[in-house]
């Protein structure tokens, strides 16, 4: 089924000197339970779309309907809180807290009590294939995969249905590349998630369900 | 969750924490410690403003000191002794110059006389201290009384006392030309008892006449009013002599003699403090109050009795006292013409008409405060017995044609006030006058060192309230960017997971307020404990009194506090605590809207951390 839909979607850097256009009319839709791959040249705008897909900013023309619903209207910090969640390259865990308590964060967000919240982020980070040692380390004490893992945890945690993900394998080995997207297809797969990962690796493209070219703000296929 | 999470961050880089909780209550704690320094200095400051005064006086100089010689017939011998000569009064006016800046002008105060028949003044069996007695008498042969002589005492017309002897020796002793005495004749006379040594162990006594029938008033300018009987000792009783103006003059003597018993002296001033036994602490208020400024200014008609003189005569503060004003004297201080008797006050007491002073002013007192007096000895800078004080602005009549004695300048007559500090300024104005004749003495109880000592208090404080806020500012800057603007990416993630903007701010700054929070408290309770202690240490050293020594006047009261050392108040700690608290939650609030500035896609997306 149908979750986000982008509909002739424009976003334009104001910079002091200049105005850039990163965006110029994406439309396309997205399904829960696909994993959808967006390629592309750098600076063609993936990462942009991508941020105005997790309702970090709102398009400066055109809409991002959320189940039919937009974004415009909506309140974009309950729609990352409840609906997507964002896994970057440079993963962007809270340095201060364990994993367990990094993955614990949107669940206690949303007003789960401690405890609850500390057994379903175990249950979670065992999901993603990390030892249960890794519960009380801190993330500068894990390797680059478990941490992009702990991560992706973190996104399932918030319980959405849509996971974002730009270039979630670009500082990994090849391995762990591999372990990272067969976390992602998975997620799309047999938990119904709508996981939409930027990448420039073939490799990672060729897994998706469906793979989305850029070029200069707009979809070329 | 939010408190628990911000504090389970900063409490896991532990080394900046503690750091920033020890500047923090470093800070608050010099902060704090300054603010109270300063405040009790600026407290003791006003308390030494009050208790402090600054008085001077002038005295006008003797202009030569004379050997003068007094013959002695009794002792066949003449004493020498040197009396003192004063050029003609410096007026007043004179101390209005350049430069002088008085909080009281100079005041030359007379004190009057007021007639109290109703009222107790002496214990009942008081002797007057002279036993002057007025007497007509004969001799039995023609003489000369330049010797012992005796006479017969005829009538007694005015004694005080059982007097029941009928001859009595008698000589006009210190009269190097007595006038002939004859046979047959009736004199009359004020006399005496005098002792005088017959050798060098035992003493006789003989009485001898003195000058109370001549006048010696005073005109407004100082001068003496002429009158013929000046100078006279005794004079013949013919027949109808009483009728005569002579004659009628020794009945109106007579009339006066009894006067001084029923006399206080009232000093009327502008203002107590210009009073030196008050000044100096030998006389103070022990109940009701001081006249006010205001009551001095206005001339309310008020006044400060003795205590002892309010006490035998069942009066309290609130009473009324009427007030029959009949002398003034212009040349001494109530304490120094009662020195040497508390009843006479040495002058005479007929006016140029050879009549009693007629009362000149006469209005009713309240009684605003009672006098007590403590140590003995009487000098011109005491308090008479039964002094009373009125402002004189009180007197609404004018004294010009009851003035009894005048002098010059005194410096116990004749004192200002300056305002507190201002001495030296004061000092160097009056000697570019030149006024060579005029003595000026300045008194402050010590309070120009004081203030110095005080200055530098202040100074300190001053400076320890900048360095703390400094400090204050500086640590709380610092900090504020290390834990915050340092932690943007954080920031940045907590609003990617779709933390709102305010709890984000909530998320940073609880912990960070935490520390400060515990800090200032901690440094400001150390700020207020130590300036406590200090304080303490401060008062219990050097506690002052008022022990002061002035020239010819020596007084002690030994150990009277006259104001207490001020103490911290809690509350200008605790408002300082909440003030370096106010500032951090403020600064961290405007660091964190920075913060808040950038959308969290820039920061998040960096390739690498
Ligand atoms: N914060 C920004 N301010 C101004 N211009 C920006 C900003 N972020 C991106 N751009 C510009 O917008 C355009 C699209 O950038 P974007 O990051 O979306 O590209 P991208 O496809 O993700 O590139 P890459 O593959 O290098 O990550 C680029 O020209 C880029 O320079
Ligand atoms: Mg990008």
């Amino acid at each position: 089924m149908e979750i986000l839909r982008a509909e002739q979607v424009h976003y334009s850097y104001q910079t002091k000197y200049q105005t850039i256009e990163a965006v110029r009319g994406v439309s396309y839709s997205f399904e829960t339970g696909n994993m959808y791959a967006i390629v592309g040249e750098s600076g063609s705008g993936k990462s942009t779309f991508l941020s105005l897909l997790a309702g970090l900013d709102l398009p400066t023309k055109g809409n991002v309907y959320v189940e039919g619903e937009d974004m415009a209207v909506l309140n974009r910090d309950s729609y990352r809180r409840e609906k997507a969640s964002v896994v970057y390259q440079s993963f962007n865990l809270f340095p201060l807290l364990t994993a367990q308590e990094n993955v614990m964060f949107p669940i206690e967000l949303k007003g789960t009590g401690k405890r609850e919240a500390a057994k379903k982020a175990a249950e979670l980070i065992e999901r993603v294939g990390l030892r249960e040692q890794v519960l009380y380390q801190f993330p500068q004490m894990m390797s680059g995969g478990e941490q992009q893992r702990l991560a992706i945890a973190r996104a399932m945690a918030a319980g959405g249905k849509i996971i974002l993900a730009d270039e979630p394998t670009g500082n990994l080995d090849s391995e762990n590349q591999q372990n990272i997207v067969q976390l992602l297809k998975e997620a799309a797969h047999t938990m119904e998630f709508a996981v939409i990962v930027i990448t420039h690796n073939p490799e990672v493209a060729a897994e998706a369900d469906y793979v989305l070219r850029m070029r200069d703000g707009k979809l070329i296929n | 969750m939010l408190l628990r999470n911000s504090i389970k961050q900063i409490m896991r880089t532990p080394v900046k924490t503690i750091l920033f909780l020890l500047l923090v209550t470093f800070a608050a704690a010099l902060s704090t410690v300054g603010i109270n320094l300063w405040q009790m200095s600026n407290s003791n400051m006003n308390d030494f403003e009050k208790v402090f005064t600054t008085i001077g006086t002038i005295e006008q100089k003797k202009s030569v000191l004379n050997k003068m010689e007094q013959w002695d017939a009794m002792e066949q011998t003449s004493r020498y002794y040197y009396g003192s000569k004063y050029n003609p009064p410096i007026p007043l006016s004179v101390l209005d110059f350049d430069g002088a800046n008085y909080i009281q002008k100079t005041e030359k105060r007379p004190f009057y006389g007021a007639y109290l028949p109703d009222y107790q003044l002496f214990p009942p069996d008081r002797n007057g201290g002279r036993g002057v007695i007025i007497v007509e008498f004969t001799v039995n042969e023609d003489c000369v009384p330049d010797h012992k002589i005796e006479i017969n005492i005829e009538k007694q017309i005015y004694t005080k006392y059982r007097f029941n002897t009928t001859t009595v020796w008698f000589c006009d002793r210190y009269n190097p030309n007595p006038d002939q005495l004859y046979a047959g004749k009736t004199y009359v006379m004020a006399m005496l008892e005098t002792p005088y040594r017959t050798n060098d162990t035992s003493y006789g006594y003989v009485y001898t006449p003195i000058e109370m029938i001549g006048s010696w008033q005073y005109s407004e300018e100082g001068e003496v009013l002429p009158d013929e009987m000046q100078g006279i000792l005794y004079e013949e009783v013919t027949e109808g002599f009483y009728e005569t103006e002579h004659g009628k003059r020794w009945l109106n003597l007579v009339e006066c003699m009894e006067l001084p018993y029923h006399t206080i002296p009232v000093t009327a001033t502008n203002s107590t403090n210009l009073l030196m036994p008050f000044y100096s602490g030998t006389s103070y208020i022990i109940t009701g109050e001081d006249i006010s400024e205001e009551e001095y200014a206005h001339g309310d008609k008020v006044c400060l009795v003795s205590n002892s003189f309010a006490r035998i005569n069942n009066l309290v503060v609130g009473d009324k006292i009427m007030l029959p004003l009949y002398y003034a004297n212009y040349r001494d201080s109530a304490g120094g013409a009662y020195r040497t008797s508390e009843v006479w006050a040495g002058f005479n007491m007929l006016n140029a008409k050879g009549e009693p002073y007629p009362v000149f002013y006469e209005a009713e007192y309240t009684i605003v405060g009672l006098v007590m007096t403590v140590g003995g000895g009487s000098s011109g800078y005491t308090m008479a017995k039964n002094e009373v004080i009125i402002p004189t602005k009180s007197i609404q009549a004018s004294d010009k044609d009851n003035i009894v004695a005048y002098g010059p300048m005194m410096g116990y007559t004749t004192s200002f006030q300056i305002p507190n500090g201002s001495m030296k300024e004061y000092k160097e104005a009056f000697q570019k006058l030149g006024l060579d004749e005029l003595e000026l003495r300045l008194y402050d109880k010590g309070y120009t060192e004081l203030r110095a000592g005080l200055d530098n208090i202040r100074s300190m404080a001053f400076i320890l309230l900048a360095a703390g806020v400094i400090a204050t500012v500086l640590i709380l800057v610092f900090f504020c960017n290390l834990f915050i603007t340092k932690q943007k990416k954080r920031t940045a993630i907590e609003r990617s997971l779709g933390m709102s903007k305010w709890k984000c701010t909530q998320s940073m700054i609880s912990g960070i307020l935490l520390i400060v929070l515990f800090g200032s408290l901690i440094g400001s309770l150390m700020g207020y404990l130590l300036t406590s202690t200090m304080a303490n240490v401060v008062s219990g050293s050097s506690s002052y009194d008022l022990t002061y020594t002035i020239g010819s006047v020596r007084n002690s009261v030994g150990g009277e506090t006259v104001a207490e050392y001020a103490y911290p108040a809690f509350s200008f700690s605790a408002i300082t605590c909440a003030i370096i608290i106010l500032f951090a939650f403020m600064l961290a609030l405007a660091v964190i809207a920075n913060n808040l500035r950038y959308e969290p896609l820039e920061l998040l997306s960096e390739k690498t951390e």
